[in-house]
């Protein structure tokens, strides 16, 4: 139901009018009543006129006669005075009769218009009031008279004799032709009255009417710009801002609409302002959604999911529109599963304030999720977090999902590789745990074991391929119990013995294949050339586990060449005298060969020999905080045992010399970025000669030091000195004498006298040289003869 | 005064368990120890404790029938599930009004089980 609204203008109208025709509407009735009253006025004037005009005449006509009379009254002349009287009635059309009597109040004549003139009166004195009255009366006196049904005014007036009183005329004359005067002035002033009020109340008709279309014209004047500026609002208020409001007019009205002209601007301004900064916010908060790597997405009470989430969602889903689904489809969920999840946002949005997040998000259906699409398998890890309104209440479910599937698959790989390793280690504990003759009957009576079964197998499943192949409606083989027996019993033989050292890979196996043969003893499947294949299968893999088994006892007890073996040294003497003696005895060369063989019986890997020298580089390193590599390299699969023995002292003075001062402190090589520092030991032996290195990646030998003391001790001149290269200078050091003191030590880098070293290495005919180079570092180099114990 | 719990699992050695971290750890008093669904409503009529736990597969009556019991009955009980099931059916419990939950294995040696177990007791209890 609608209501009719008021308008301004309506309003404005409906007033004015109201006043205007008020006011009119006085002024009518001011006006009429003024006029009824002037008019009224004019008219009572007129009767008086009239009246007086009549009474003037009356009184002329009866002072007249009287006058007239006089001298007949004296006489007696009564005829004449009839006649008078009668032509007097007769003579005035106003007249309605004519009397004169005499001082006794005897009529002598009494004239009635249209009466008889001839009839004689009475002459009885009349005695009516009139007659009374008249007697009385003054000269002139009128009074009004009822006479014959009508008013009239009856003059009177005495005749005077000389002596007195000769009697009394009297005139009645009729008051009618006054009357009909009175009635015509009033109908013309009763028709001046109508004609007037007529004209005001036309003209007040057409003033409202002029008014009427003025305030209408000045009311919308005034309400269409009030329109104009209230569908201007409405506009703004509709959000559109766009359109300008011009100035409507030049009043208050033109004010407000400016005014609202500043506002609309400010307003524009702002919105677009405030949209701006929306448009950034969302921007980012885009630019968020579409670059991590994350799905995110927001889920609602009804487990829809909303407009905004990462681009990535979709392609960990591999769906099109994330936001098109609901959290249950999205995972796909069944419709059990969905149930559960619509009952856990229940309890999520009904608990969260009671219950820990950790708690709710336990009890989600789905944590992690296995997504199966297209015959492939994604893992997604799915982590939920709350999503808390500006009121602190919780309306939705954010959800973060991330695709771990490479990082499942490397995990099973580790997994895969743990057990094998596992395995390993078990099957090694298991070799080194047993005395190897046991597991070497082990070896052989498990791979007996399954080269019989799969013999069997092979032929069991043979038969029965070609029973199918040749004998397609006849009865198929049926493996009888006995077989299975038969297999069963190596199976758990095998599986046993494997349990018993630990080769699980093995045991399990078999115990698969036990299973296998358990399901073959049901009469049902007794015919199944599959579940013979598959036993194949596990024999297959108890082959390939056996064979690893042989392969890692080869590997940790040596077989053929790689066994190796603990003899005393006593023995490894013995036998050496002998060859020796044998050598001298033939000479030939196959005894040559066996001497060889014998010499190097109890040779041993390098590394074996210098493991007093890396303790030293260790302590000594340790002492001066330096960390220090120290490093073997050597070309000679195996030594003699005393290879290094002539070499000793000297090695000792070198490496300690090394650690001590060749390399720097750990601050210094840092600064210098050198990385860790390192003593490196080499050893080459031929049939001449050993060759022995010692270098270090130190500072290298200052050789203007040591130059600087070789002058100083006299050993050369300056002037030798300035023509010496680096090379030349280096090789001071060697001097007797140089390099004793405590102070060359820390000029030259090097510590204890280099003599010592050199004559070592010279008293076991060998020599020593050495080459440096600053900041890079120094290498010793010993060669030392070969000797031959023989 | 001591909180009073009654504890009900089928399986004796749990009970006695979660008893003992009742009492040791919690400093609550356990007021009896029941093995099926029966028991626990039985127990917690006898007792009305502040706290009952149920276990969720047990003999005579499982723990959601027992809990929709008790809570029948006592609409204010606060009762927490300890199970190992998984699925739906610890979501049913909660949904029917239990006020907690903890999972099966208790690994009571393990320091983030154990503050887990005291955080959603007192929840529980709140």
């Amino acid at each position: 139901m609608s209501v009719r609204r008021t308008t301004l203008k309506d309003k404005l109208v409906r007033s004015n009018l109201i006043t205007i025709s008020g006011v009119f509407v006085a002024v009518l009735i001011v006006v009429s009543i003024l006029s009824v009253l002037i008019s009224r006025g004019n008219l009572a004037q007129t009767q008086d006129q009239i009246r007086s005009s009549l009474v003037a005449k009356g009184k002329t006509l009866v002072l007249n006669n009287s006058m007239a009379l006089k001298g007949m009254a004296a006489d007696n002349a009564i005829v004449d005075v009839r006649s008078t009287i009668w032509e007097t009635v007769k003579g005035d059309k106003d007249m309605l009769y004519g009397v004169y009597m005499d001082a006794a109040r005897k009529p002598w004549v009494v004239a009635e218009k249209g009466g008889d003139e001839s009839a004689t009166p009475d002459f009885r004195p009349l005695a009516d009031t009139m007659s009374v009255w008249a007697e009385k009366a003054g000269p002139g006196a009128y009074k009004t008279v009822r006479f014959k049904g009508g008013d009239a005014i009856e003059f009177a007036a005495h005749v005077e004799g000389d002596d007195g009183v000769l009697g009394t005329i009297r005139y009645g004359l009729t008051t009618e032709s006054m009357k009909v005067a009175i009635g015509l002035a009033q109908t013309a002033a009763a028709r001046s009255l109508a004609v007037t009020i007529l004209l005001l109340i036309v003209i007040a008709g057409a003033a409202i009417l002029l008014s009427f279309l003025a305030t209408v014209r000045q009311a919308s004047t005034i309400t269409s710009p009030v329109a104009q500026l209230s569908a201007s609002a409405r506009e703004i208020a509709g959000g559109n801002y766009a359109q300008p409001i011009s100035a409507v007019s030049d009043d208050e009205i033109g004010d407000l609409s400016n005014a609202f002209e500043t506002m609309r601007v400010t307003v524009k301004k702002f919105t677009e302002h405030l949209q701006d900064l929306v448009d950034e916010k969302m921007q980012q908060v885009r630019d968020i959604m579409n670059n991590i790597d994350q799905g995110l997405l927001t889920v609602n009470q009804d487990l829809s999911i909303n407009a905004e989430y990462s681009a990535a969602t979709n392609k960990i889903f591999r769906v099109d529109d994330t936001s098109k689904l609901t959290l249950p489809q999205l995972f796909r969920a069944s419709d059990e599963v969905a149930r559960s999840f619509g009952d856990w946002m229940g309890i999520v949005l009904s608990r969260y304030q009671v219950m820990r997040w950790t708690k709710l998000v336990r009890l989600s259906p789905v944590q992690d999720l296995e997504l199966r699409v297209g015959g492939e398998v994604r893992y997604i890890r799915v982590n939920y977090q709350q999503v808390l309104d500006k009121s602190g209440h919780m309306t939705r479910v954010m959800l973060l999902a991330k695709d771990v599937t490479d990082q499942r698959k490397i995990e099973q790989r580790i997994e895969e590789e743990r057990i094998r390793h596992e395995n390993e280690v078990r099957t090694i504990l298991g070799i080194v745990n047993n005395p190897s003759d046991v597991i070497a009957a082990f070896l052989h009576d498990t791979q007996s074991r399954i080269d019989a079964l799969s013999t069997r197998c092979n032929a069991l499943l043979e038969k029965m391929e070609r029973a199918r192949r040749e004998y397609p409606e006849g009865e198929p083989v049926v493996i009888d119990a006995e077989q299975i027996s038969a297999l069963f019993r190596d199976f758990h033989t095998i599986k046993g013995n494997a349990g018993t050292y630990g080769f699980d890979v093995l045991s399990k196996e078999a115990h698969h294949s036990e299973n296998i043969l358990e399901e073959l003893r049901e009469p049902a499947k007794s015919r199944r050339a599959d579940l013979i294949r598959g036993i194949l299968g596990h024999i297959a893999a108890m082959a390939n586990a056996t064979e690893q088994i042989r392969i890692n006892v080869r590997m940790l007890s040596g077989e053929g060449d790689d066994l190796m073996l603990k003899i005393p040294s006593s023995k490894v003497t013995h036998l050496k005298n002998i060859c020796r003696e044998l050598s001298g005895m033939v000479g030939d060369s196959p005894t040559e060969q066996l001497l060889t063989t014998c010499m190097q019986i109890d040779f041993r890997p390098f590394a074996f020999l210098v493991k007093r020298y890396a303790e030293l580089v260790h302590r000594v390193a340790d002492k001066y905080g330096k960390t220090i590599e120290f490093k073997v390299d050597c070309p000679n699969s195996e030594v003699a045992p005393n290879a290094l023995e002539n070499a000793d002292e000297a090695l000792v003075h070198l490496i300690r010399n090394a650690v001590d001062h060749g390399i720097e402190t750990n601050e210094v090589r840092e600064r210098a970025n050198k990385g860790v520092g390192l003593v490196t030991l080499y050893y080459k032996q031929d049939k001449k000669e050993k060759i022995i290195r010692v270098a270090d990646n130190g500072k290298g030998i200052d050789g203007d030091a040591v130059v600087a003391r070789a002058v100083e001790k006299g050993f050369i001149t300056q002037a030798q000195a300035s023509t010496m290269s680096y090379v030349q200078k280096c090789d001071l050091v060697f001097l007797p004498g140089l390099s004793t003191a405590q102070s060359v030590t820390d000029l030259s880098g090097r510590g204890v006298g280099m003599e010592i070293v050199k004559k070592s290495v010279e008293a076991s005919g060998g020599r020593i040289s050495m080459e440096s180079s600053p900041g890079e570092g120094t290498v010793f180099t010993i060669s030392l003869p070969t000797k031959y114990i023989i | 005064m001591a909180r009073t719990v009654v504890v009900v699992d089928d399986s004796k050695f749990l009970a006695r368990q979660i008893t003992e971290f009742f009492v040791k750890t919690m400093g609550y008093t356990v007021v009896a120890e029941g093995n099926d669904g029966d028991q626990a409503v039985e127990l917690y009529r006898m007792h009305t404790p502040d706290l009952i736990t149920l276990d969720i597969t047990m003999p005579n009556k499982n723990g959601k029938a027992a809990l929709n019991e008790i809570l029948r009955e006592f609409p204010g009980a606060r009762i927490l599930m300890i199970s190992a099931v998984k699925g739906s059916a610890m979501l049913e419990c909660i949904a029917a009004g239990a006020k907690g939950f903890v999972e099966k294995p208790l690994k009571l040696s393990d320091a983030e089980f154990l503050s887990d177990f005291i955080a959603t007791v007192e929840d529980s209890l709140k």
